[in-house]
Protein backbone atom coordinates (compact mmCIF):
# COMPACT_ATOMS: atom_id res chain seq x y z
CA UNK A 1 0.00 0.00 0.00
CA UNK A 2 1.10 3.55 -0.62
CA UNK A 3 2.55 5.83 2.00
CA UNK A 4 0.19 8.54 3.17
CA UNK A 5 2.68 10.21 5.49
CA UNK A 6 6.44 10.53 5.25
CA UNK A 7 8.67 12.06 7.86
CA UNK A 8 12.14 12.85 6.55
CA UNK A 9 15.00 13.80 8.84
CA UNK A 10 12.84 15.68 11.31
CA UNK A 11 14.80 17.53 13.99
CA UNK A 12 13.58 19.92 16.60
CA UNK A 13 15.54 22.27 18.79
CA UNK A 14 13.71 24.36 21.38
CA UNK A 15 15.21 27.75 22.08
CA UNK A 16 14.89 29.02 25.61
CA UNK A 17 16.38 31.79 27.71
CA UNK A 18 18.86 29.48 29.38
CA UNK A 19 19.91 27.47 26.34
CA UNK A 20 18.69 25.09 23.71
CA UNK A 21 17.03 21.71 24.01
CA UNK A 22 17.46 19.23 21.21
CA UNK A 23 14.17 17.36 21.50
CA UNK A 24 14.17 15.34 18.29
CA UNK A 25 17.03 14.28 16.05
CA UNK A 26 16.72 12.97 12.52
CA UNK A 27 13.39 11.18 12.69
CA UNK A 28 12.50 9.12 9.63
CA UNK A 29 9.21 7.29 9.36
CA UNK A 30 6.80 6.25 6.62
CA UNK A 31 3.19 5.49 7.42
CA UNK A 32 0.94 3.57 5.06
CA UNK A 33 -2.63 4.39 4.31
CA UNK A 34 -4.98 2.92 6.91
CA UNK A 35 -2.12 1.84 9.12
CA UNK A 36 -2.11 2.20 12.90
CA UNK A 37 1.35 3.14 14.15
CA UNK A 38 2.13 3.29 17.86
CA UNK A 39 5.05 5.35 19.12
CA UNK A 40 6.60 4.61 22.48
CA UNK A 41 9.59 6.10 24.21
CA UNK A 42 10.75 7.33 27.58
CA UNK A 43 9.09 10.36 29.07
CA UNK A 44 10.48 13.61 27.70
CA UNK A 45 11.95 12.03 24.56
CA UNK A 46 9.95 14.27 22.26
CA UNK A 47 6.83 12.24 21.47
CA UNK A 48 4.42 15.13 21.96
CA UNK A 49 6.80 17.41 20.12
CA UNK A 50 6.77 15.08 17.13
CA UNK A 51 2.97 15.04 16.94
CA UNK A 52 2.79 18.81 17.36
CA UNK A 53 5.20 19.22 14.46
CA UNK A 54 3.18 16.91 12.24
CA UNK A 55 0.02 18.79 13.23
CA UNK A 56 1.69 22.07 12.28
CA UNK A 57 1.38 23.53 15.77
CA UNK A 58 5.12 23.58 16.33
CA UNK A 59 7.80 24.51 13.83
CA UNK A 60 10.41 21.94 12.96
CA UNK A 61 14.04 22.90 12.91
CA UNK A 62 14.93 20.58 10.05
CA UNK A 63 13.33 17.99 7.84
CA UNK A 64 10.33 17.45 5.63
CA UNK A 65 6.77 16.30 6.21
CA UNK A 66 5.04 14.85 3.20
CA UNK A 67 1.35 13.98 3.15
CA UNK A 68 0.01 12.28 0.03
CA UNK A 69 3.06 13.36 -1.95
CA UNK A 70 2.72 16.97 -0.91
CA UNK A 71 5.13 18.71 1.39
CA UNK A 72 3.32 20.53 4.19
CA UNK A 73 4.65 23.33 6.37
CA UNK A 74 1.59 24.45 8.28
CA UNK A 75 -1.62 23.16 9.80
CA UNK A 76 -3.06 20.70 7.32
CA UNK A 77 -6.77 19.98 7.00
CA UNK A 78 -5.85 16.36 6.40
CA UNK A 79 -4.71 15.96 9.99
CA UNK A 80 -6.77 15.51 13.12
CA UNK A 81 -5.16 15.76 16.53
CA UNK A 82 -6.51 14.42 19.79
CA UNK A 83 -4.88 15.47 23.03
CA UNK A 84 -4.58 13.73 26.36
CA UNK A 85 -7.40 15.77 27.83
CA UNK A 86 -10.69 15.65 25.98
CA UNK A 87 -10.81 19.46 25.98
CA UNK A 88 -14.59 19.54 25.72
CA UNK A 89 -15.96 23.02 26.36
CA UNK A 90 -17.97 22.75 29.55
CA UNK A 91 -20.36 25.54 28.53
CA UNK A 92 -21.46 23.82 25.34
CA UNK A 93 -23.68 20.80 24.87
CA UNK A 94 -22.11 17.65 23.46
CA UNK A 95 -23.61 18.36 20.07
CA UNK A 96 -22.33 21.91 20.05
CA UNK A 97 -18.93 20.65 21.18
CA UNK A 98 -18.84 18.17 18.35
CA UNK A 99 -19.59 20.89 15.82
CA UNK A 100 -16.77 23.05 17.22
CA UNK A 101 -14.21 22.11 14.58
CA UNK A 102 -16.70 22.68 11.75
CA UNK A 103 -17.57 26.02 13.27
CA UNK A 104 -13.93 27.09 13.50
CA UNK A 105 -13.24 26.00 9.95
CA UNK A 106 -16.44 27.75 8.84
CA UNK A 107 -17.81 24.62 7.20
CA UNK A 108 -20.81 24.08 9.47
CA UNK A 109 -23.21 23.38 6.63
CA UNK A 110 -26.21 21.05 6.46
CA UNK A 111 -24.19 18.25 4.93
CA UNK A 112 -21.51 18.29 7.60
CA UNK A 113 -24.05 18.62 10.40
CA UNK A 114 -25.81 15.55 9.06
CA UNK A 115 -22.46 13.77 8.97
CA UNK A 116 -21.84 14.74 12.61
CA UNK A 117 -25.27 13.49 13.66
CA UNK A 118 -24.61 10.27 11.85
CA UNK A 119 -21.32 9.78 13.70
CA UNK A 120 -23.10 10.44 17.01
CA UNK A 121 -25.71 7.83 16.17
CA UNK A 122 -23.18 5.31 14.93
CA UNK A 123 -21.07 5.57 18.05
CA UNK A 124 -23.78 5.70 20.67
CA UNK A 125 -23.76 9.34 21.72
CA UNK A 126 -26.83 10.60 19.92
CA UNK A 127 -29.11 10.40 22.93
CA UNK A 128 -26.56 12.43 24.90
CA UNK A 129 -26.21 15.16 22.34
CA UNK A 130 -28.05 17.77 24.39
CA UNK A 131 -26.25 16.93 27.63
CA UNK A 132 -23.32 18.89 28.94
CA UNK A 133 -19.84 17.35 29.17
CA UNK A 134 -19.95 17.14 32.97
CA UNK A 135 -22.96 14.83 32.68
CA UNK A 136 -20.95 12.24 30.71
CA UNK A 137 -18.52 9.57 31.85
CA UNK A 138 -14.81 9.88 31.05
CA UNK A 139 -15.07 7.27 28.32
CA UNK A 140 -18.03 8.97 26.68
CA UNK A 141 -16.27 12.33 26.83
CA UNK A 142 -13.26 10.86 25.05
CA UNK A 143 -15.49 9.38 22.38
CA UNK A 144 -17.14 12.79 21.95
CA UNK A 145 -13.71 14.37 21.55
CA UNK A 146 -12.87 11.81 18.86
CA UNK A 147 -16.11 12.48 17.01
CA UNK A 148 -15.36 16.22 17.16
CA UNK A 149 -12.08 15.47 15.39
CA UNK A 150 -13.65 13.06 12.89
CA UNK A 151 -16.32 15.61 11.89
CA UNK A 152 -13.77 17.59 9.92
CA UNK A 153 -12.88 14.40 8.02
CA UNK A 154 -9.15 14.09 8.62
CA UNK A 155 -7.18 11.44 6.78
CA UNK A 156 -4.57 11.05 9.47
CA UNK A 157 -5.29 11.07 13.16
CA UNK A 158 -2.70 11.89 15.81
CA UNK A 159 -3.38 10.60 19.32
CA UNK A 160 -1.22 11.93 22.15
CA UNK A 161 -1.64 9.71 25.20
CA UNK A 162 -5.32 10.15 24.55
CA UNK A 163 -6.37 7.52 27.09
CA UNK A 164 -3.89 8.03 29.88
CA UNK A 165 -6.19 10.27 31.91
CA UNK A 166 -8.78 7.51 32.18
CA UNK A 167 -8.93 4.85 34.87
CA UNK A 168 -7.90 1.33 33.86
CA UNK A 169 -11.34 -0.19 33.26
CA UNK A 170 -12.52 2.76 31.21
CA UNK A 171 -9.27 2.84 29.31
CA UNK A 172 -9.61 -0.74 28.11
CA UNK A 173 -13.17 -0.07 27.04
CA UNK A 174 -12.39 3.25 25.32
CA UNK A 175 -9.38 1.77 23.55
CA UNK A 176 -11.67 -0.90 22.15
CA UNK A 177 -14.30 1.64 21.08
CA UNK A 178 -11.89 4.03 19.50
CA UNK A 179 -9.93 1.34 17.72
CA UNK A 180 -13.12 0.07 16.14
CA UNK A 181 -14.22 3.54 15.15
CA UNK A 182 -10.89 4.28 13.52
CA UNK A 183 -10.75 1.00 11.61
CA UNK A 184 -14.36 1.50 10.58
CA UNK A 185 -13.69 4.98 9.26
CA UNK A 186 -10.38 3.79 7.73
CA UNK A 187 -8.35 6.51 9.38
CA UNK A 188 -4.59 6.30 9.40
CA UNK A 189 -3.45 6.75 12.98
CA UNK A 190 -0.27 7.75 14.72
CA UNK A 191 -0.56 7.15 18.44
CA UNK A 192 1.87 8.19 21.12
CA UNK A 193 1.68 6.32 24.40
CA UNK A 194 3.85 5.33 27.32
CA UNK A 195 1.82 2.17 27.82
CA UNK A 196 3.51 -0.74 26.00
CA UNK A 197 0.39 -2.92 26.14
CA UNK A 198 -1.68 -0.19 24.55
CA UNK A 199 0.93 0.25 21.82
CA UNK A 200 0.95 -3.47 21.00
CA UNK A 201 -2.77 -4.07 21.25
CA UNK A 202 -3.65 -1.27 18.83
CA UNK A 203 -0.64 -0.89 16.57
CA UNK A 204 0.16 -2.53 13.24
CA UNK A 205 3.66 -1.31 13.97
CA UNK A 206 5.35 -0.03 17.08
CA UNK A 207 8.05 2.62 16.79
CA UNK A 208 10.47 2.84 19.71
CA UNK A 209 12.17 6.16 20.30
CA UNK A 210 15.40 6.67 22.23
CA UNK A 211 15.54 9.00 25.18
CA UNK A 212 16.08 12.67 24.40
CA UNK A 213 17.03 13.66 21.77
CA UNK A 214 14.46 11.26 20.35
CA UNK A 215 15.46 9.24 17.33
CA UNK A 216 13.93 6.07 15.94
CA UNK A 217 15.57 3.23 17.77
CA UNK A 218 13.60 0.32 16.40
CA UNK A 219 10.40 -0.45 14.53
CA UNK A 220 8.47 -3.67 15.14
CA UNK A 221 5.76 -5.13 12.96
CA UNK A 222 2.95 -6.45 15.09
CA UNK A 223 1.06 -9.35 13.65
CA UNK A 224 -1.36 -11.41 15.67
CA UNK A 225 -2.79 -13.38 12.75
CA UNK A 226 -6.27 -13.45 14.26
CA UNK A 227 -9.48 -12.89 12.37
CA UNK A 228 -11.26 -10.30 14.42
CA UNK A 229 -8.45 -8.10 15.52
CA UNK A 230 -9.42 -5.77 18.34
CA UNK A 231 -7.19 -4.59 21.18
CA UNK A 232 -8.88 -6.88 23.67
CA UNK A 233 -8.60 -9.96 21.44
CA UNK A 234 -4.92 -9.22 20.95
CA UNK A 235 -4.34 -9.04 24.65
CA UNK A 236 -5.67 -12.58 24.98
CA UNK A 237 -3.29 -14.16 22.46
CA UNK A 238 -0.18 -15.99 23.70
CA UNK A 239 2.20 -13.95 21.53
CA UNK A 240 1.10 -10.75 23.20
CA UNK A 241 3.53 -11.27 26.03
CA UNK A 242 6.32 -12.03 23.56
CA UNK A 243 5.87 -8.62 22.00
CA UNK A 244 5.62 -7.11 25.44
CA UNK A 245 8.93 -8.61 26.55
CA UNK A 246 10.74 -7.51 23.41
CA UNK A 247 9.52 -3.94 23.68
CA UNK A 248 10.06 -3.84 27.42
CA UNK A 249 13.71 -4.71 26.86
CA UNK A 250 13.98 -2.28 23.98
CA UNK A 251 12.71 0.53 26.18
CA UNK A 252 14.64 -0.53 29.24
CA UNK A 253 18.15 -0.63 27.78
CA UNK A 254 18.36 3.12 28.01
CA UNK A 255 17.76 3.26 31.74
CA UNK B 1 -37.87 10.22 49.09
CA UNK B 2 -36.01 8.20 51.69
CA UNK B 3 -36.21 8.94 55.39
CA UNK B 4 -32.54 9.80 55.41
CA UNK B 5 -32.91 12.30 52.61
CA UNK B 6 -35.91 13.87 54.37
CA UNK B 7 -33.90 14.25 57.54
CA UNK B 8 -31.02 15.76 55.61
CA UNK B 9 -33.22 18.32 53.89
CA UNK B 10 -34.93 19.17 57.14
CA UNK B 11 -31.57 19.79 58.78
CA UNK B 12 -30.46 21.98 55.89
CA UNK B 13 -33.62 24.03 56.13
CA UNK B 14 -33.31 24.32 59.87
CA UNK B 15 -29.75 25.61 59.56
CA UNK B 16 -30.77 28.18 57.00
CA UNK B 17 -33.56 29.47 59.24
CA UNK B 18 -31.21 29.54 62.21
CA UNK B 19 -28.63 31.65 60.37
CA UNK B 20 -31.24 34.06 59.07
CA UNK B 21 -32.97 34.51 62.41
CA UNK B 22 -29.65 35.07 64.18
CA UNK B 23 -28.82 37.74 61.63
CA UNK B 24 -32.16 39.44 62.27
CA UNK B 25 -31.73 39.20 66.04
CA UNK B 26 -28.31 40.87 65.82
CA UNK B 27 -29.68 43.72 63.71
CA UNK B 28 -32.73 44.29 65.89
CA UNK B 29 -30.69 44.14 69.10
CA UNK B 30 -28.20 46.61 67.71
CA UNK B 31 -30.86 49.07 66.60
CA UNK B 32 -32.85 48.59 69.83
CA UNK B 33 -29.81 49.17 72.03
CA UNK B 34 -28.81 52.20 70.01
CA UNK B 35 -32.27 53.71 70.31
CA UNK B 36 -32.65 52.86 73.99
CA UNK B 37 -29.22 54.18 75.00
CA UNK B 38 -29.83 57.38 73.07
CA UNK B 39 -33.28 57.73 74.56
CA UNK B 40 -32.04 57.30 78.12
CA UNK B 41 -29.25 59.78 77.43
CA UNK B 42 -26.53 57.25 78.15
CA UNK B 43 -25.02 58.06 74.75
CA UNK B 44 -25.26 61.53 73.27
CA UNK B 45 -27.59 61.29 70.26
CA UNK B 46 -26.23 64.61 69.07
CA UNK B 47 -23.00 62.78 68.28
CA UNK B 48 -24.23 59.23 67.67
CA UNK B 49 -27.64 60.00 66.18
CA UNK B 50 -30.31 57.34 66.74
CA UNK B 51 -32.60 55.12 64.66
CA UNK B 52 -35.61 57.33 65.28
CA UNK B 53 -33.73 60.44 64.22
CA UNK B 54 -32.58 58.68 61.07
CA UNK B 55 -36.13 57.64 60.27
CA UNK B 56 -37.13 61.27 60.67
CA UNK B 57 -34.56 62.25 58.06
CA UNK B 58 -35.97 59.67 55.69
CA UNK B 59 -39.50 60.90 56.36
CA UNK B 60 -38.52 64.48 55.54
CA UNK B 61 -36.80 63.51 52.31
CA UNK B 62 -38.35 66.41 50.39
CA UNK B 63 -37.17 69.17 52.71
CA UNK B 64 -33.55 67.97 52.84
CA UNK B 65 -33.27 67.18 49.15
CA UNK B 66 -32.32 63.60 50.01
CA UNK B 67 -33.69 62.16 46.77
CA UNK B 68 -31.64 64.55 44.67
CA UNK B 69 -28.44 63.54 46.41
CA UNK B 70 -29.27 59.85 46.13
CA UNK B 71 -29.99 60.26 42.46
CA UNK B 72 -26.69 62.06 41.84
CA UNK B 73 -24.66 59.40 43.60
CA UNK B 74 -26.43 56.50 41.88
CA UNK B 75 -26.00 58.14 38.50
CA UNK B 76 -22.31 58.78 39.02
CA UNK B 77 -21.66 55.32 40.43
CA UNK B 78 -23.48 53.45 37.67
CA UNK B 79 -21.75 55.48 35.00
CA UNK B 80 -18.30 55.13 36.54
CA UNK B 81 -18.93 51.42 37.14
CA UNK B 82 -20.04 50.71 33.59
CA UNK B 83 -17.32 52.75 31.92
CA UNK B 84 -14.70 51.16 34.18
CA UNK B 85 -15.83 47.64 33.28
CA UNK B 86 -16.18 48.26 29.56
CA UNK B 87 -12.91 50.16 29.25
CA UNK B 88 -11.08 47.68 31.49
CA UNK B 89 -12.33 44.74 29.46
CA UNK B 90 -11.35 46.36 26.18
CA UNK B 91 -7.85 47.17 27.44
CA UNK B 92 -7.47 43.66 28.88
CA UNK B 93 -8.43 42.21 25.49
CA UNK B 94 -5.85 44.40 23.74
CA UNK B 95 -3.14 43.39 26.20
CA UNK B 96 -4.10 39.71 25.87
CA UNK B 97 -3.94 40.05 22.12
CA UNK B 98 -0.52 41.63 22.01
CA UNK B 99 2.20 39.97 23.99
CA UNK B 100 4.42 42.95 23.23
CA UNK B 101 2.02 45.53 24.64
CA UNK B 102 1.33 43.50 27.77
CA UNK B 103 5.06 43.25 28.44
CA UNK B 104 5.51 46.98 27.82
CA UNK B 105 2.67 48.02 30.09
CA UNK B 106 3.19 45.54 32.90
CA UNK B 107 5.38 47.78 35.12
CA UNK B 108 3.10 50.77 34.55
CA UNK B 109 0.06 48.74 35.55
CA UNK B 110 1.79 47.49 38.68
CA UNK B 111 2.80 51.00 39.76
CA UNK B 112 -0.61 52.50 38.94
CA UNK B 113 -2.28 49.69 40.81
CA UNK B 114 -0.31 50.51 43.95
CA UNK B 115 -0.86 54.25 43.66
CA UNK B 116 -3.63 55.63 45.90
CA UNK B 117 -5.87 57.03 43.18
CA UNK B 118 -7.47 59.56 45.55
CA UNK B 119 -4.16 61.43 45.32
CA UNK B 120 -5.05 62.17 41.71
CA UNK B 121 -8.18 64.03 42.83
CA UNK B 122 -6.87 67.61 42.56
CA UNK B 123 -5.31 66.94 39.16
CA UNK B 124 -8.53 65.42 37.87
CA UNK B 125 -10.48 68.44 39.08
CA UNK B 126 -8.10 70.83 37.35
CA UNK B 127 -8.21 68.86 34.13
CA UNK B 128 -11.92 68.11 33.77
CA UNK B 129 -13.46 70.73 36.07
CA UNK B 130 -14.99 70.49 39.52
CA UNK B 131 -18.18 68.71 38.53
CA UNK B 132 -19.86 65.42 37.83
CA UNK B 133 -17.29 64.61 35.18
CA UNK B 134 -14.43 64.72 37.68
CA UNK B 135 -16.31 62.43 40.04
CA UNK B 136 -16.96 59.87 37.32
CA UNK B 137 -13.32 60.03 36.23
CA UNK B 138 -12.35 59.42 39.82
CA UNK B 139 -14.56 56.33 39.98
CA UNK B 140 -13.05 55.04 36.76
CA UNK B 141 -9.50 55.79 37.95
CA UNK B 142 -10.05 53.67 41.02
CA UNK B 143 -11.68 50.68 39.34
CA UNK B 144 -9.97 50.58 35.95
CA UNK B 145 -6.53 49.17 36.76
CA UNK B 146 -7.90 46.44 39.00
CA UNK B 147 -10.38 45.48 36.29
CA UNK B 148 -7.63 45.28 33.67
CA UNK B 149 -5.37 43.19 35.88
CA UNK B 150 -8.14 40.85 37.02
CA UNK B 151 -9.52 40.19 33.55
CA UNK B 152 -6.11 39.95 31.88
CA UNK B 153 -4.99 37.48 34.52
CA UNK B 154 -8.07 35.35 33.90
CA UNK B 155 -7.54 35.48 30.14
CA UNK B 156 -3.89 34.49 30.41
CA UNK B 157 -4.75 31.56 32.66
CA UNK B 158 -7.21 30.02 30.22
CA UNK B 159 -6.53 26.29 29.86
CA UNK B 160 -3.62 26.00 27.39
CA UNK B 161 -4.72 22.54 26.26
CA UNK B 162 -8.12 23.85 25.21
CA UNK B 163 -6.48 26.62 23.23
CA UNK B 164 -4.22 24.02 21.64
CA UNK B 165 -7.29 21.96 20.75
CA UNK B 166 -8.80 24.98 18.98
CA UNK B 167 -5.53 25.54 17.15
CA UNK B 168 -5.60 21.99 15.81
CA UNK B 169 -8.68 23.14 13.88
CA UNK B 170 -6.66 26.10 12.65
CA UNK B 171 -8.52 28.61 14.82
CA UNK B 172 -7.39 32.21 14.44
CA UNK B 173 -6.76 34.54 17.35
CA UNK B 174 -10.17 36.18 17.12
CA UNK B 175 -11.89 32.79 17.26
CA UNK B 176 -9.78 31.75 20.23
CA UNK B 177 -10.80 34.97 21.96
CA UNK B 178 -14.51 34.78 21.28
CA UNK B 179 -15.07 31.03 21.38
CA UNK B 180 -12.68 29.99 24.13
CA UNK B 181 -11.13 32.75 26.20
CA UNK B 182 -14.18 34.93 26.83
CA UNK B 183 -16.68 32.13 27.54
CA UNK B 184 -14.11 30.40 29.76
CA UNK B 185 -13.76 33.59 31.81
CA UNK B 186 -17.35 34.46 32.61
CA UNK B 187 -16.66 33.86 36.31
CA UNK B 188 -13.63 36.17 36.17
CA UNK B 189 -15.89 38.79 34.68
CA UNK B 190 -18.54 38.38 37.36
CA UNK B 191 -15.86 38.66 40.04
CA UNK B 192 -14.66 41.88 38.47
CA UNK B 193 -18.18 43.24 38.55
CA UNK B 194 -18.46 42.41 42.24
CA UNK B 195 -15.15 44.04 43.11
CA UNK B 196 -15.98 47.10 41.02
CA UNK B 197 -19.17 47.88 42.89
CA UNK B 198 -17.16 48.73 45.99
CA UNK B 199 -14.38 50.44 44.08
CA UNK B 200 -16.56 52.75 42.03
CA UNK B 201 -18.48 53.71 45.17
CA UNK B 202 -15.17 54.62 46.84
CA UNK B 203 -14.31 56.71 43.79
CA UNK B 204 -17.64 58.50 43.70
CA UNK B 205 -17.81 59.25 47.41
CA UNK B 206 -14.23 60.51 47.62
CA UNK B 207 -14.90 62.58 44.49
CA UNK B 208 -17.95 64.06 46.14
CA UNK B 209 -15.93 64.77 49.29
CA UNK B 210 -13.48 66.79 47.20
CA UNK B 211 -15.93 68.59 44.97
CA UNK B 212 -18.71 69.04 47.51
CA UNK B 213 -21.61 70.05 45.30
CA UNK B 214 -24.11 67.23 45.50
CA UNK B 215 -24.48 63.55 46.26
CA UNK B 216 -24.33 61.41 49.37
CA UNK B 217 -20.60 62.09 49.72
CA UNK B 218 -21.34 65.77 49.80
CA UNK B 219 -24.13 65.19 52.32
CA UNK B 220 -21.72 63.31 54.57
CA UNK B 221 -19.08 66.08 54.51
CA UNK B 222 -21.71 68.74 54.96
CA UNK B 223 -23.39 66.86 57.80
CA UNK B 224 -20.02 66.42 59.49
CA UNK B 225 -19.16 70.07 59.23
CA UNK B 226 -22.44 71.36 60.66
CA UNK B 227 -22.71 68.52 63.19
CA UNK B 228 -25.84 67.03 61.66
CA UNK B 229 -24.87 63.46 62.46
CA UNK B 230 -28.37 62.26 61.58
CA UNK B 231 -27.68 63.26 58.00
CA UNK B 232 -24.32 61.52 58.01
CA UNK B 233 -25.74 58.29 59.40
CA UNK B 234 -28.67 58.32 56.99
CA UNK B 235 -26.34 58.79 54.04
CA UNK B 236 -24.17 55.90 55.15
CA UNK B 237 -27.19 53.65 55.53
CA UNK B 238 -28.40 54.57 52.05
CA UNK B 239 -24.93 53.81 50.66
CA UNK B 240 -25.05 50.43 52.34
CA UNK B 241 -28.44 49.66 50.83
CA UNK B 242 -27.28 50.83 47.40
CA UNK B 243 -24.16 48.65 47.51
CA UNK B 244 -26.32 45.71 48.61
CA UNK B 245 -28.76 46.22 45.76
CA UNK B 246 -25.95 46.43 43.20
CA UNK B 247 -24.37 43.31 44.60
CA UNK B 248 -27.74 41.58 44.40
CA UNK B 249 -28.09 42.62 40.77
CA UNK B 250 -24.71 41.13 39.91
CA UNK B 251 -25.55 37.95 41.83
CA UNK B 252 -28.79 37.72 39.85
CA UNK B 253 -26.85 38.14 36.61
CA UNK B 254 -24.50 35.37 37.70
CA UNK B 255 -27.40 33.06 38.50
CA UNK B 256 -29.01 33.78 35.17
CA UNK B 257 -25.82 32.91 33.32
CA UNK B 258 -25.33 29.73 35.32
CA UNK B 259 -28.89 28.70 34.64
CA UNK B 260 -28.45 29.55 31.02
CA UNK B 261 -25.44 27.31 30.75
CA UNK B 262 -26.94 24.87 33.26
CA UNK B 263 -23.55 24.29 34.79
CA UNK B 264 -21.46 25.72 37.51
CA UNK B 265 -18.97 28.20 36.14
CA UNK B 266 -16.71 28.26 39.15
N1 LIG C 1 7.73 24.62 24.39
C1 LIG C 1 8.89 24.05 24.80
N2 LIG C 1 9.98 24.81 25.05
C2 LIG C 1 11.13 24.24 25.45
N3 LIG C 1 11.30 22.93 25.67
C3 LIG C 1 10.26 22.12 25.44
C4 LIG C 1 8.99 22.63 25.02
N4 LIG C 1 8.14 21.59 24.90
C5 LIG C 1 8.85 20.49 25.22
N5 LIG C 1 10.11 20.80 25.56
C6 LIG C 1 11.17 19.85 25.94
O1 LIG C 1 11.36 18.95 24.88
C7 LIG C 1 11.50 17.63 25.37
C8 LIG C 1 10.46 16.74 24.76
O2 LIG C 1 9.18 17.06 25.27
P1 LIG C 1 7.86 16.27 24.90
O3 LIG C 1 7.74 16.25 23.42
O4 LIG C 1 6.73 16.86 25.63
O5 LIG C 1 8.19 14.81 25.43
P2 LIG C 1 7.23 13.55 25.63
O6 LIG C 1 5.91 13.87 25.05
O7 LIG C 1 7.92 12.43 24.94
O8 LIG C 1 7.17 13.28 27.10
C9 LIG C 1 11.41 17.72 26.87
O9 LIG C 1 12.71 17.71 27.39
C10 LIG C 1 10.75 19.04 27.13
O10 LIG C 1 11.22 19.59 28.33
MG1 LIG D 1 3.99 14.03 25.96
Amino acid sequence: MEDILELQNISKKYQQKNGETLALMDINLNVKKGEFVSIIGPSGCGKSTLLSIIAGLEEKTEGKIIIEDEEINEISPKIGYMLQKDCLLEWRTIFSNILFGLEIKRIKNAENIAYAKNLLKKYGLYEFKDKFPNQLSGGMRQRAALIRTLCVKPKILLLDEAFSALDYQTRIKVTEDIYNILKNEKITTLMVTHDITEAISMGDRVVVLTKRPGTVKAIYDINFEIKNRTPLNCRETPIFSNYFNILWKELGVDE
Amino acid sequence: MSEERKRYLKKQKFEKILVLSTQIVILVTFLGLWEALANKGIIDSFITSSPSRIIKIFANFSSNNLLLHIRVTIYETLLGFSIGIVLGTIIAIILWWSNFLSKVFEPYLVVLNGLPKVALGPIIIIWVGAGTKAIIVMAIAISLIVTILEILNGFLNTDKEIIKMAKTFNANKFQILTKIVIPANISTFINSLKINIGLSLVGVISGEFLISKAGLGYLITYGGQVFKLDLVMSSIIILGIFAGVMYGAVALLEKTIINYRRINIK
